[in-house]
């Protein structure tokens, strides 16, 4: 055992302190339950009664530039914290006043510098970003992060455990081991030893246990100096017991066992001798009373739907296109020296980016060279690296993280959705998450089935996360300018990895002409210079080349006048933004490298079905084949839509509907 | 009505500016007045206001250079006449914006070769549809088919391309016919109360051609397959009154459009139709004024032709046919009406003939006031 055995006794006027602040936190906690009973709070409570004291005194180890995260039994981290009381019943009662403005409630709090999510072991990564923040910043603030024991069976811990160890990151972990995960006690699902897993990355460990909390107090206080002084990390485990249920009324523990801590509990041992029963303290009891009337007479929130920065990509320079065009992996190596050469809080974090390598495709190219410590290379940790950069932007930090192949996009698939893209919203604006992530994604490569996917469609509709896709009709670098000076949420990009090798195109065909919209719906539109339009096509990413080099085979060939919408933003993009220019033509076709079912293309018709654009056209799509992507060259072909079956297509649509002129 | 926006002369030391940020889209309405556009001299950045009231197309792209005196923009005083405004109308203005190469396709290169049109007025991108849009070849294009002479057995024969007007006209009425199953029935009306309704609304009785073709065009927006035509076992339903009125003053056949007639007054179709018939005679009708109509109607009752069976048009399922008897004592018109039988039957087209005749007869409750219905864009 780690336990520091200690006979140091805390004064008198300490340990009030600490228990005034635990009985606080039980009021709280007993009385919105009883607001729970009397149906005043809807959803549920998760209650740290029992558990007070892990909170009050790691809380008092801390000082004001230090950054917390908890988990959904957050109320006892936070009020040890903060002492917000009003801000936190309010919030749970559903109030403009709450801290998050009741769009956080229970388990999503955020006040001066502390952090709630729901989600298990998924904001352990983010405080190891603020940690990494702090390092860099050199001010010897440190991040904690409480978990519990059940989120040992999640793998992003370990992930950002070895992470942690290796950077030497300021970031103290707090393990609040109850026993239970959920209703399930950790027998059934623990293997070997809590404290040893930090230990085997290296990690500083201590044990405690809130029965012996005057020990635990120094345990505390010594390795948060540790974490403070040293820069590196370290973990405590808090042994404690939950005397009430997971949440509400999903309790299946013994009542003997649960009997037996209630006896031991620490605060009530402490009140009894003192004489004090636990609702002995009137001015709490008087507080908390105010907090509640105060959080009835408030007004209820009012609804406010997300919506995405506007980000002016193509009004700063009228040059879309160099004059010498380069390969497109040329000009994001190009626009990312740009940008951390202007603005240095932009860091790149990623697998393989630092020289001599370069990333995979070498994107990030010399980049180390010029910034040896800007340029970081994580291990293979995609949910980790994301979190982090997640953890870096909230401290105004400019992460750009390369996720290798979009394919390895779904470990990161919670940190995206359940953490960067809902924070800035769910905390009501009090932060930004400038986070861009980056990524190749596409086939035609030969590299098979997880390593061609095209998986934009998993992550468009979003709120909170704002796609793009890159293309070869306009230099990226205006894009990763522009989001680099206006957004406040996590923007995901996706680079289509057949456009590395390519040249950027600098002017339209002969007989059309570029139109580049920045508005609401931002696209690069190529139009023809006729009074007629024959068809529009719809494709963005990798497939508006082939789409360009269509244009003139269906003309001078196939007597057919086509233009070309291709999206940039994907999510949110409103398509009847152009459909003036749609109802011209006779035939729409929209193709997509992904799936088709529920992507892109069904969601475009359906905006424009809404809006009644399409009643007077002949509709097609044109998707990826349902099957894994093959690696074999010609099973590839097959299974991906290419420039040849866009032809065909639309030639197949038009004889059908115009045989009288075939 | 067009109207052209000139750029001002906005420093002294700027023969040309650069459009900055255009403050509204192609096709909205701006009011005289209105700050349209933003511009960069050498010195600053100057808003320009509209001149004029009306749906804006815009000719100078954001980002390109416009000298003083250039046409930046056009302003119309009608949404129709900027969507689909006239190819070669435009080209006369190519002063204003940098000269387009024309691309031709490689059928409507053949067809050019074949016929021998003049296409020196085109620009840009144009392939048959262009050619047929502008009237220059007809739909059925010019490619080799079986009804092409045998040389091998008529060595002596030559062809000639037919002259435009008459191409125009077989144009309009081969596609028609071909493959249609048509009839007619008529009914006959005592032109006296018209010719009343007329004094009253036009304050002349001497044309009456308008207040017909008023009562005709309303009650066909509720007759949707009247404007409709069948194709490869479809019916296709323009759900828009767009009247063709066969005009010929000798120099053709050609029927002249009213677009959304529904939508105007009795005085004010008549104001269309005369200016239409002006323009014809004098040969100068844009392709505008001739396409896209959606029904058509012939008028030989000033010729004193009692009843007359019109052929339908390509794309349509009806035509109506005026004739009349001026020797009778009681002067009476009929209205024929001849439809696809694929799409109409004679049921539907008897009921809407009394209808149209009741309503032909009814007083003149209908004031050219309360009639002017603005079609919503």
């Amino acid at each position: 055992m780690n336990t520091i055995d200690t006979d140091i006794k805390l004064t008198a006027e300490e340990e009030k302190i600490l228990f005034d602040k635990a009985k606080l936190i039980r009021e709280v906690e007993t009385r919105l339950l009883k607001s729970f009973s009397d149906n005043e709070i809807s959803g549920t409570i998760h209650t740290c009664i029992g558990q007070e004291l892990s909170g009050v005194i790691v809380s008092r180890m801390l000082r004001s530039g230090d950054i917390i995260f908890s988990n959904h039994r957050c109320h006892g981290h936070f009020l040890a914290i903060t002492g917000c009381v009003d801000g936190l019943v309010s919030e749970i009662y559903g109030r403009s006043s709450g801290v998050c403005g009741g769009r956080g409630g229970s388990q999503h709090l955020c006040k001066d510098g502390f952090f709630s999510n729901g989600i298990q072991g998924g904001i352990v990564p983010v405080g190891a970003g603020v940690a990494l923040a702090k390092k860099i910043d050199n001010q010897q603030d440190i991040a904690v992060v409480f978990i519990g024991d059940g989120t040992l069976g999640e793998g992003v811990v370990y992930e950002t455990l070895n992470i942690v160890a290796k950077w030497q990151l300021p970031l103290l972990i707090v393990l609040e081991n109850n026993l239970y995960a959920q209703s399930t006690h950790q027998d059934e699902t623990l293997s070997g030893n809590i404290i040893d897993r930090a230990q085997a990355f290296g990690i500083k460990a201590a044990h405690g246990d809130i029965w012996h909390w005057q020990s635990l107090y120094h345990s505390s206080k010594e390795l948060v100096h540790y974490v403070r002084c040293s820069g590196k990390p370290a973990f405590l485990q808090i042994d404690c017991y939950r005397l009430k249920a997971h949440s509400k009324g999903d309790d299946n523990r013994d009542p003997l066992e649960v009997l037996k801590f209630n006896e031991i509990d620490p605060l009530n041992q402490y009140l009894l001798a003192q004489h004090h029963a636990v609702s002995d303290r009137p001015e709490y009891l008087a507080q908390i009373e105010q907090a509640i009337d105060k959080a009835r007479a408030d007004t209820i929130a009012s609804y406010q739907a997300w919506s995405a920065q506007p980000v002016d990509i193509f009004s700063s320079d009228m040059a879309r296109v160099n004059d010498n065009y380069d390969r497109v992996v040329k000009s994001i190596n190009r626009a990312l020296l740009d940008i951390m050469r202007t603005n240095e809080r932009v860091l790149l974090i990623g697998e393989d980016l630092r020289s001599p390598y370069g990333g995979a495709f070498k994107v990030t190219h010399g980049l180390s060279d010029q910034f040896p410590d800007r340029v970081i290379n994580t291990p293979i940790s995609e949910a980790a690296m994301v979190g982090i950069g997640c953890g870096l932007a909230l401290q105004g930090y400019l992460p750009i993280v390369e996720i290798m192949f979009g394919d390895f996009i779904t470990l990161a698939f919670d940190q995206i959705v359940n953490h960067a893209s809902k924070f800035r919203y769910m905390y009501n604006d009090q932060v930004n998450v400038p986070l861009i992530i980056r990524t190749p994604m596409g086939g035609n490569r030969g590299y098979g089935p997880t390593h061609s996917q095209t998986l934009d469609k998993h992550f468009l509709g979003v709120p909170g996360l704002t796609v793009y896709a890159i293309n070869s009709l306009f230099d990226p670098a205006l894009l990763y300018r522009a989001l680099l000076n206006s957004s406040k949420d996590p923007v995901l990009v996706i680079e289509n990895k057949v456009l590395y090798a390519k040249r950027l195109v600098s002017c339209a065909p002969s007989g059309f002409y570029f139109e580049y919209c920045s508005e609401s719906s931002p696209a690069v539109l190529v139009l023809p210079e006729s009074p007629l339009v024959d068809l529009t096509i719809i494709a963005y990413g990798g497939l508006a080349d082939d789409v360009l080099a269509l244009l003139h085979k269906l003309f001078f060939s196939h007597d057919l006048i086509a233009q070309f919408i291709c999206p940039v933003r994907l999510y949110p993009f409103d398509i009847t933004d152009y459909q003036h220019h749609i109802k011209k033509s006779r035939y729409l076709f929209v193709v997509e490298e992904g799936q088709g079912f529920c992507g892109l293309a069904s969601e475009l018709i359906s905006q424009l079905t809404e809006c009644g654009c399409i009643n007077s056209l002949i509709v097609k799509r044109l998707t990826a084949s349902p099957s894994p992507i093959p690696a074999a060259k010609s099973l590839e072909e097959c299974a991906l839509p290419g420039w040849d079956d866009i032809l065909e297509l639309i030639l197949e649509t038009y004889h059908e509907n115009n045989t009288a002129n075939a | 009505m067009k109207t052209i926006l000139q750029m001002p002369k906005l420093g002294a030391n700027d023969d040309t500016v650069q459009i900055d940020q255009w403050l509204v889209n192609d096709t909205d309405y701006v009011a005289k007045g209105q700050t349209i556009v933003v511009v960069e001299t050498s010195k600053t950045h100057i808003e320009v206001q509209a001149e004029q009231s009306g749906h804006i197309k815009i000719v100078a792209k954001q980002g390109s250079e416009v000298a003083a005196g250039e046409v930046f923009a056009h302003v119309y005083t009608e949404l129709i006449g900027i969507e689909k405004s006239n190819p070669q109308e435009e080209s006369q203005d190519s002063s204003s914006t940098p000269q387009l190469p024309l691309m031709l396709s490689d059928k409507a290169k053949r067809q050019v070769e074949q016929s021998g049109v003049d296409i020196q007025t085109m620009k840009g991108l144009v392939s048959s549809r262009v050619l047929e849009r502008c009237h220059l070849v007809s739909a059925q294009g010019t490619g080799k088919n079986d009804l092409e002479i045998d040389k091998s057995i008529f060595p002596d024969a030559y062809t000639k391309a037919v002259e435009s007007a008459k191409r125009t006209e077989i144009k309009q009425l081969s596609h028609g016919t071909a493959n249609q199953f048509s009839s007619s029935l008529t009914v006959q009306v005592e032109s006296e109360p018209i010719r009343e309704k007329g004094k009253y609304i036009l304050g002349t009785n001497q044309n009456i051609f308008s207040v017909i073709m008023s009562s005709y065009v309303k009650l066909l927006k509720s007759y949707p397959k009247f404007l409709a035509y069948y194709h490869e076992g479809k019916i296709h339903y323009y759900n828009r009154v767009n009247l063709g009125v066969l005009v010929d003053f000798g120099k053709g056949l050609n029927v002249v459009v009213i677009k959304d007639a529904d939508t105007l007054s009795a005085k004010q179709l008549h104001e269309h139709i005369v200016m239409l018939m002006c323009k014809s005679k004098e040969g100068r009708l844009s392709v505008e004024d001739v396409s896209h109509s959606t029904t058509t109607v012939s008028d030989l009752s000033s010729d004193n032709i009692y009843s007359f069976q019109p052929l339908i048009n390509s794309r349509q399922s009806t035509i109506l046919g005026i004739g009349a008897d001026n020797d009778a004592e009681k002067k009476r018109l009929t209205f024929t009406l001849v439809f696809d039988h694929r799409v109409l039957t004679g049921r539907d087209v008897s009921i809407f003939l009394h209808s149209f005749k009741s309503h032909l007869l009814q007083g003149n409750q209908e004031s050219t006031l309360t009639a002017a219905r603005r079609r919503k864009i």
